[in-house]
């Protein structure tokens, strides 16, 4: 890991010139599709227009390849996005100007309901891992804050390609849940 | 370890979240071109095409980079005049015409009359071809294209706000703001963007109900109103004010404020409100003249703002024409 931090400098040597951006545009691609990311060339283009132009700067010596970084920050703002829109929606005509004016962080309300759905997604993500024990097991260690496949495959007592295998299936699993959540909040919000 | 978890359920979600973003992220960094490009191929994207859109759009951007840390280019004379500025005057829609000149004129000097000012046909603004972004060098350089870029927004702004599409005009020129910031400086960008975020803000009162309160110029804001004008001291306006017992005593003192700082004040008596295009002039507006020199055209701009800065609704400075007979007209229409 060091090495790699090593490799991609400190965040000061990151020079957007020198990336291939039309690599990372389809990196960034690949993994908003396998994440299931609803129109996935829309939330990369984002990504990369606010890494550009300063918005979102990337970190190279971070723990996330600039393509995730990409996808991250524009998926961030999609969804922060989503609650404006239904903070409007619920205020009717007269916040037609605030689109123009940084909107406020959100309520206590806010986070309480997005509380709720990350709950909701949690014990969905449980229920989906019912068949497959292994993923079950490192979903339940995330609750305990052990992240990292390491850790995982230490406290598991593990072989890391084991826990490296589980995690691939869980990503797609993760992938399932989320793009259900979205479902949930156009169910709640029509 | 404990039993316990550390971590709520949405807690633990987005830490899984996290991770999963992270491990795709790795996995994809280690996919040769090839497999990348097979990858994206089975989900129905094209990957040529996929990277290419992704190179042009870094190069566009990284042109828009670097023409925001460029120093803006001036001319030999010093001053800016941006061509979207030029673009944006010849397209105003707002060419104010006085219909009954005469009519005005025998107000001004008390004979009675009303005042009557047309809005002409907005003219759709000009628009230039979006620029393209070279996928290779030589190209133009990149404050040029970002100039290019904030040239067009401007004239698609202009179009815009000439068709009251406030919130597509003001997005436009806050765009083309970021790409060209010296342009936006100009008096008709700015005045364009003033006018665009009042009309939106108007729309917002409006939206709201507004106030059935008669408007009012209370002592404090009366005294920010007249420090903000005491710069202009000297400056001649003419205030026409709609008659009646809600526009009268708010034009009494707007007169007083505007004498205490230092303006010459012409208030003709009118018998009937100011019209454009037919159309009763609510609120306040701000009218200059075209070809009115650039104390006037200053004097307008801080007219403007120093009205809303008192809470009253305005509009403008609109271009009035030429041979009005008044460089820099308040007019004061009914609520």
């Amino acid at each position: 890991m060091l090495a790699q931090h090593l490799e991609r400098g400190t965040m000061s040597e990151f020079d957007p010139n020198a990336v291939d951006w039309g690599r990372t545009f389809a990196e960034a691609l690949e993994i908003a599709l396998d994440l299931k990311i609803r129109n996935a060339e829309d939330v990369v283009s984002e990504g990369v227009t606010m890494v550009i132009d300063g918005t979102a700067p990337f970190d190279p010596s971070g723990d996330v390849t600039l393509a995730a970084h990409v996808v991250a920050v524009a998926d961030g703002k999609r969804r922060n996005q989503a609650r404006v829109d239904r903070r409007r929606k619920g205020r009717g005509q007269n916040a037609k100007l605030v689109q123009f004016l940084d909107e406020a962080p959100p309520t206590p309300e806010e986070l309480l309901e997005e509380r709720a759905m990350g709950d909701r997604a949690f014990e969905a993500l449980l229920a989906a891992c019912e068949g497959d024990l292994e993923v079950r097991e490192l979903v339940l260690l995330s609750r305990k804050d052990v992240d990292e496949a390491a850790d995982q495959a230490e406290t598991l007592g593990w072989k890391i390609e084991r826990v490296r295998n589980a995690r691939k299936r869980m990503t797609r699993l993760i992938a399932q849940v989320a793009e259900s959540m979205q479902a949930w909040k156009d169910e709640d919000d029509p | 370890m404990s039993d316990d978890p550390k971590r709520s359920p949405s807690e633990a979600w987005q830490a899984l979240e996290k991770g999963a973003l992270r491990d795709e992220g790795e996995r994809v960094a280690k996919l040769g071109n090839e497999e990348l490009d097979a990858s994206l191929a089975a989900r129905g994207v094209d990957p040529e095409a996929a990277r290419r859109r992704g190179a042009e759009l870094a190069a566009k951007l990284l042109a828009q980079r670097a023409a925001g840390a460029a120093q803006p280019a001036t001319q030999p004379d010093g001053k800016v005049v941006p061509i979207a500025a030029a673009r944006a005057r010849r397209a105003r829609p707002a060419a104010l015409t006085w219909l009954v000149a005469a009519a005005a004129a025998a107000a001004v000097l008390g004979g009675g009359g009303a005042a009557y000012v047309a809005l002409n046909t907005p003219e759709p603004a000009p628009t230039t071809p979006v620029p393209t972004v070279p996928s290779a060098p030589p190209g133009p350089p990149p404050e040029v294209l970002a100039k290019q870029e904030a040239d067009t927004l401007r004239g698609r702004a202009a179009t815009e706000c000439g068709a009251t599409h406030w919130a597509a005009c003001l997005s436009s020129l806050r765009q083309a703001g970021k790409l060209d910031p010296q342009g936006a400086a100009a008096r008709p960008v700015a005045r364009m963007q003033a006018k665009a975020a009042r009309a939106l803000l108007h729309e917002e009162l409006d939206a709201k109900g507004g106030s059935v309160e008669a408007r009012t110029l209370p002592a404090k804001l009366a005294a920010g109103f007249t420090t903000a004008l005491a710069e202009h001291r000297g400056q001649a306006v003419t205030l026409a004010c709609a008659p009646g017992a809600e526009p009268q005593p708010l034009c009494g003192w707007l007169a007083a404020a505007l004498t205490r700082a230092g303006w010459v004040v012409t208030r003709p008596r009118l018998k009937a409100p100011v019209t454009v295009d037919g159309q009763v002039v609510h609120a306040t507006r701000v009218l200059v003249a075209p070809d009115a020199d650039d104390a006037t055209q200053s004097a307008a701009d801080a007219l403007a703002d120093a009205l809303e800065g008192a809470l009253l609704r305005t509009s403008g400075p609109d271009e009035a024409p030429a041979g009005s007979g008044s460089p820099l007209t308040l007019v004061v229409g009914p609520q």
